[in-house]
């Protein structure tokens, strides 16, 4: 009983952290983008997705106090956005009338690495809750490993994502030279 | 427990293929970049080449004008004013002194003008500046300027006397001209020195006048306006036979203009 109310106490704070960490993406994603982007309603749209990501966070962690699983919501809609904001980066540079070498700025590399994670990570983070929420009641060592499985995919993903992050600058800083 | 196992299996398949998409299109963006960076660079070379091929063209044109209006002036109004003064040698003497003095006067005055437009002629002739060559032609304008008598000037050679492609001496020499007409309409200066320095592997060619000098920022400023317009054909035409052209001007200290063309093994023949 006592080791069970300190799983519970344990996975709540668990939950909780990675709500603080998902306003905390949405912040540094947010503004990040608003200094990298440039289009005509740039202030209202990117305004819009942050006051919607904050004013649901709000609801669901101070109003609903929805502790019990991982916010799958929450994230892939966080990837879907900086999927979004990546393909607008994309179709700025594409567009943008100049010399510039784009291959030769962190930019770049940046939002490639994020573009790569978030883009094969929105499946699992989509998918996650509900897989939980299926063998909740169940939840057979088999069935733990299955979801193990998925988050080490993600966590390939982020290693993927590093890689090019990590090669590009690597290379920028070659060919600088 | 197989359909969620079947689930998870599919969820795997589809985040692997979408990291594959995501690096594709990475991929397409950097492929389009480096193909946009191609076409930009093959476009700046076009134009550059474009440019240049205008300039030619045009400097070509000038070239043939010059040479028209040189032989004009040799062919017809020089002969006018020969046979003038060859009427007034011809003219009877006469007892009228005032006349006489009047005649005498106008003689001079046809022969100083038959002098000066040959002067003139040969230093437009194109012909004539490539068989004189640059140093020879530079020498002949600084005597021009002498004969004013509003300008001292000097000349002083370094290294041995070296010459270069006649399209190449005709251009430098035409940027000379440039150069001394500038300081003779704007300078107010009382001496040129000129400086030329044949080394192995370059010839510098140095003007400097000791005239009232001259703002160079709004030229340097890319500002569009007659003031540059000489300076910056001059520019153009040293860019055409890849020399450096550089002017720096102190107001009231004078004006320097300095040229320095690098040799590229093309000199014809050293004397």
């Amino acid at each position: 009983m006592t080791i069970a109310a300190i799983k519970a106490f344990y996975n709540e704070r668990n939950i909780g952290i990675y709500n603080v960490f998902l306003l905390f993406n949405l912040t540094i994603i947010c503004y990040y983008f608003f200094k990298i982007l440039i289009f005509r309603f740039k202030n209202i749209f990117i305004g819009l997705v942050y006051l919607l990501g904050v004013v649901y966070i709000i609801i669901k962690n101070l109003v609903f106090k929805d502790y019990g699983l991982f916010d799958s919501i929450g994230f892939s809609s966080l990837s879907a956005i900086t999927v979004l904001f990546s393909l607008f980066y994309y179709r700025q540079i594409l567009k943008k009338i100049d010399d510039t070498v784009i291959y030769y700025t962190l930019d770049f590399w940046i939002i490639s690495a994020l573009f790569t994670y978030n883009l094969g990570a929105f499946l699992i983070f989509l998918s996650f809750y509900f897989l939980t929420d299926r063998i909740i009641d169940s939840y057979s060592d088999s069935e733990r490993d299955l979801l193990t499985l998925l988050w080490g995919l993600h966590n390939i993903l982020l290693f993927i994502s590093s890689i090019v992050l990590i090669f590009g600058n690597i290379w920028r800083r070659f060919r600088k030279k | 427990m197989e359909k969620i196992s079947q689930e998870v299996i599919l969820v795997t398949v589809s985040s692997i293929f979408l990291v594959f998409v995501a690096l594709g299109i990475i991929s397409l963006v950097l492929t389009y970049q480096k193909r946009k960076l191609t076409y930009f660079k093959e476009k700046e070379v076009m134009k550059s080449i474009f440019q240049q091929t205008l300039l030619q063209a045009q400097l070509e044109i000038q070239e043939q004008t010059l040479k028209n209006i040189s032989q004009e002036i040799h062919d017809n109004i020089g002969q006018a004013l020969s046979l003038a003064k060859l009427n007034l040698n011809t003219m009877p003497p006469t007892n009228d002194e005032a006349l006489q003095q009047k005649i005498l006067n106008s003689k001079e005055l046809i022969s100083k003008a038959i002098v000066d437009l040959r002067d003139l002629s040969r230093s437009l002739d194109t012909d004539y500046v490539q068989e004189m060559g640059l140093q020879r032609a530079i020498e002949y304008e600084l005597e021009m300027i002498k004969k004013t008598g509003t300008i001292e000037n000097s000349m002083i050679v370094q290294g041995s006397l070296c010459r270069l492609e006649k399209q190449k001496e005709l251009i430098l020499f035409r940027i000379v001209q440039e150069t001394f007409n500038n300081i003779l309409k704007h300078a107010d200066a009382k001496n040129i020195n000129v400086n030329i320095n044949y080394a192995a592997a370059s010839l510098t060619l140095v003007i400097k006048d000791d005239g009232k000098g001259v703002n160079l920022q709004p030229l340097n400023e890319g500002e569009n306006n007659n003031f540059g317009l000489g300076i910056r054909n001059m520019h153009s035409r040293a860019k055409l036979i890849g020399a450096d052209f550089k002017m720096s001007s102190i107001i009231d200290g004078g004006t320097e203009v300095k040229i320095i063309l690098l040799n590229e093994g093309d000199n014809e023949n050293k004397q």
